[in-house]
């Protein structure tokens, strides 16, 4: 027992080694790159806007429209940088404690922190004579992370049962479509919201039924469901959404809840407490799923259908069931980060809106290692990502825009190369279930 | 698929002989593959055909009043979708009234004019075929490769560049020269997530797609930044650069016949598929891998050699689908070139079970399904959407056969014991896990 319990520590340490040398060696890079941002910037002064604006960047010249705090980081590049840098060192320590500790989730952190510092870095970089606002690139990526953190989230609840949801993308699309749907024929973007929570859970309960009853292949058959609800939004849109789209597919929208005092902290306020409902409701999940997952029973249970099924159905627990329960519990999660498309983001549907996020959702869930609030956190890395292309065509970055949008699918190859680090799947994900 | 023949006599000795007819019903409504595919085909069509009447204005206030007149709303019913699969026909195989014309009057016109729907079918069926081939070796090897839509914009973006970059060569040569260089940027585009399958462990699923949302965007800075474009006014959609003569796929069955070099370039391209699947050495250790890893590796075949090889030839393969379309059908690229053909041949590899002779088979479906969409767009409003639905319900059914079977309460004899249908599963979990996909789910 004990001989046991040792061999399987050095086993793992062994396996934290290799992730702690590959952070290391991620942070390194980014050190390097914010070392040469700091040569190449440093006669110029940065402004950072960090109070709330209403444009993003440029606060100071603009017409005087948007409500303006005045607090304005103004600083060298290089002085920027060199703050950046100092937090690096602290994420190398969090690593290095992942390793004291051996606790891998601590290297998802350091890495996570240490990605953040040298965007900070970069920024300052960017906006190098010239002012832009933090404030308004936190509110554009927090915005675009909202159905990615969704969707990670699903993903991270399904896959802990065993079951790995590729059909994220179905389920975003499906939600879209409901509460775009009936959102606008009930005049409500509350219900259409409960729409899309409905619209996700059918394709989740269709995903459940074919992998758990008629076991198919769970990649084989999510790629299967996004292309069947791919086709049928598609139609339904164009044969029924689009000769009405007046009333069939204009629905409201949600507005922005600000949280009282919060809303006015410098730098996050307006990105983590001005925004709008869903992205509360998608951080309610993310902690619901997380406390669910980790400490109750009922969370034990799924996670050791995920990691043990066999042992676990000795053990009288049912995991089938169980596994029902978390797959469409999934589709219900990222239903609603489908609903966020067509009630927040745009106000209608349109077919394929959802642009490959749902991979994208699938990616975070394993830059955090298949823990809810560690993806999240990678999502928001993927919000950024994604909204790469806005944010630089304010900025002083001159890169054409097609080759912007290819940024947010290559971070994803990046993190799921397992370049930056890498988290253990739950055992039995991806298998035919019993 | 050959294990049916093996597992029918085992269960026919068990049961007593009844006589030829009855086996013949026994063996209809058993669960034999063909009977699978019919079945999932017309249980796609029932799908769509409720997606139809639902979507349609007339027919929804026909079912409205079906309590006072059950025999309109049938009627309407039954004669709109036998309008809208009728046109689907003769816009996929050939219109009789064109073909007697033709007999009347045999003009090359005239049969080209008739034959124009096979034509347009073969047409959208040769590239499916030749990326449906490539797909059906990665995925008989275990490797997920849905990069498709990346490799075939790689490819054709290759070939186009030798299409439009090297005017004067003769004809034969500059074909060639395309065509290789489309299997060169489909290799390159496989080989990206192959090396990073091997030595990195990334999921091939999640790269692919990722490299697909890539390929179309940097396709799109290549028209638009690049000396690939034509000169045009800045506002304008971007377009690719016209392909030389030399090197269109010349028409085979004489000019006014729509059908070029590319359906025969699709029979060798299936031919060499499945030769190498089954003939060679290497796809026979492809073949191990992807039915078990444990095997393969006491076989000392490596895993990482597998991953790597797998995908840059289904890469290279289906760049050179990318590239019949681009020089056989486009001949310039544009920003949305390949459109869904990437994603249509992975459910025609999924359809076809991942053999090259189903994939050859279900890209001539599909194919039809391509083509006569478009004309039950022009006969009945219905849109041309519609085809993907059919498409995609299709390849539902056909890859859960247990489900199909239990709709149509089919009898299970005929299946494997591995398909979950025929005995309640009772093994280990994740016992054939991992390489399990959509054609070795389900033999050899």
């Amino acid at each position: 027992m004990g001989k046991a319990r040792q061999a399987s520590r050095t086993v793992d340490t062994a396996g934290l080694g290799g992730a702690q040398l590959k952070a290391y060696g991620y942070l390194g890079l980014l050190a390097l790159a914010l070392f040469v941002l700091a040569v190449s910037g440093a006669g110029q002064t940065a402004r950072l806007a960090l109070g709330s604006t209403d444009q993003l960047g440029n606060t100071g010249r603009q017409k005087g429209s948007g409500r303006q705090h005045g607090l304005v980081y103004a600083a060298p590049v290089w002085i920027t940088c060199a703050i950046s840098l100092v937090v690096l060192a602290v994420a190398s320590g969090v690593v290095v404690a992942a390793g004291q500790r051996r606790r891998r989730s601590l290297v998802s952190t350091g890495v996570i922190l240490g990605t953040l510092a040298f965007l900070i870095g970069f920024f300052a970089w960017a906006a190098r004579g010239q002012q832009a606002s933090l404030s308004g690139i936190l509110v554009i990526s927090v915005g675009g992370a909202i159905p990615i953190i969704l969707g990670s989230t699903a993903g991270v609840f399904s896959d802990r049962s065993g079951v790995l949801n590729i059909a994220i993308e179905a389920e975003f699309l499906a939600g879209a479509f409901a509460a775009a749907f009936l959102g606008s024929v009930l005049h409500s973007a509350w219900l259409g919201l409960l729409a899309g929570i409905v619209g996700g859970l059918a394709v989740g309960a269709v995903l459940a039924v074919v992998t758990l009853h008629t076991r198919v292949d769970q990649v084989v058959a999510g790629i299967v469901l996004i292309s069947v609800v791919t086709g049928i939004t598609g139609y339904l849109t164009e044969q029924v959404l689009d000769k009405h789209p007046g009333t069939l597919n204009s629905p409201p929208t949600l507005g922005t809840v600000q949280i009282p005092v919060l809303h006015n902290l410098p730098v996050v306020g307006e990105a983590l407490f001005g925004q709008n409902a869903v992205f509360y409701l998608a951080v309610l999940c993310v902690v619901a799923v997380e406390v669910l997952l980790r400490k109750t029973p009922l969370g034990l249970r799924i996670r050791a259908a995920g990691e043990n099924p066999a042992a676990a159905e000795s053990s009288g627990v049912r995991v089938r069931r169980l596994r029902y329960l978390a797959v469409i519990t999934s589709g219900g999660i990222a239903g609603i980060g489908g609903a966020y498309f067509a009630v927040v983001a745009s106000g209608q549907f349109v077919a394929g809106m959802s642009s490959g996020l749902g991979y994208v959702a699938l990616a975070a869930v394993i830059l955090g290692g298949w823990r809810a609030a560690q993806a999240a956190a990678g999502a928001l890395l993927f919000g950024f990502a994604s909204s790469i292309a806005t944010v630089f065509g304010l900025l002083n970055v001159h890169v054409p825009p097609a080759l912007l949008l290819t940024v947010p699918y290559l971070v994803t190859i990046f993190v799921v190369a397992g370049v930056v680090t890498r988290g253990r799947a739950p055992a039995a994900s991806g298998m035919l279930a019993d | 698929m050959s294990a049916t023949a093996t597992a029918t006599p085992a269960t026919s000795a068990t049961e007593p002989a009844n006589g030829g007819l009855r086996r013949v019903v026994r063996w209809l409504r058993s669960a034999h593959p063909v009977t699978l595919f019919v079945l999932s085909v017309l249980s796609g069509l029932i799908v769509s055909s409720v997606l139809i009447v639902v979507s349609t204005d007339a027919l929804r206030l026909a079912w409205a009043h079906v309590i006072t007149a059950p025999g309109a709303a049938l009627g309407d019913t039954f004669r709109f979708l036998g309008d809208a699969y009728w046109a689907l026909i003769k816009g996929a195989v050939a219109d009789p009234r064109m073909v007697r014309r033709a007999l009347d009057q045999p003009t090359a016109a005239a049969w080209g004019a008739a034959l124009r729907p096979l034509s347009n079918t073969i047409t959208a069926a040769a590239p499916l075929a030749i990326a449906g081939a490539g797909l059906a070796i990665a995925f008989r090897s275990g490797t997920f490769n849905m990069g498709a839509h990346g490799q075939i914009v790689a490819g054709a973006i290759a070939s186009s560049w030798v299409g439009f970059s090297l005017p004067g060569l003769a004809a034969p040569l500059h074909i060639g020269l395309g065509l290789a260089a489309g299997v060169a940027g489909g290799c390159l585009a496989g080989l990206i997530p192959g090396l990073l399958k091997a030595y990195a462990g990334a999921h091939e699923v999640l790269v692919t797609i990722m490299l697909n949302y890539v390929a179309a965007n940097f396709l799109v800075y290549l028209l638009s930044a690049t000396f690939f474009r034509t000169g045009g006014a800045d506002g304008a959609v971007p377009t690719g650069r016209s392909t030389v003569d030399s090197a269109r796929l010349p028409r085979i069955f004489g000019s006014s016949i729509a059908i070029n070099l590319g359906l025969v370039i699709a029979v060798l391209a299936v031919a060499a598929a499945a030769v190498m699947l089954n003939r060679s050495r290497l796809g026979f250790e492809l073949q191990i891998a992807g039915a078990s890893k444990g095997a393969s590796r006491i076989a000392g075949i490596s895993q990482a050699k597998v991953y790597l090889v797998a995908l840059t030839v289904s890469g290279g393969i289906i760049g050179l689908a990318g590239a019949v379309q681009m020089l056989g059908v486009t001949g310039q690229l544009q920003t949305t070139f390949g459109g869904d053909l990437g994603y249509l041949a992975i459910l025609v590899a999924f359809v076809g079970r991942s053999r090259p002779g189903g994939v050859a088979l279900a890209a001539l479906l599909y194919g039809a399904l391509q083509s006569g969409g478009l004309s039950m767009q022009f006969a009945t409003g219905i849109s041309y959407q519609l085809t993907n639905v059919i498409q995609a319900l299709i390849v539902f059914f056909v890859t859960a056969p247990a489900l199909v079977a239990a709709i149509y309460r089919l009898l299970p004899q005929a299946t494997r014991a591995s398909d979950g249908a025929a005995a309640p599963a009772t093994g280990s979990p994740g016992g054939n896990a991992g390489g399990n996909i959509a054609g070795s789910a389900n033999g050899a």
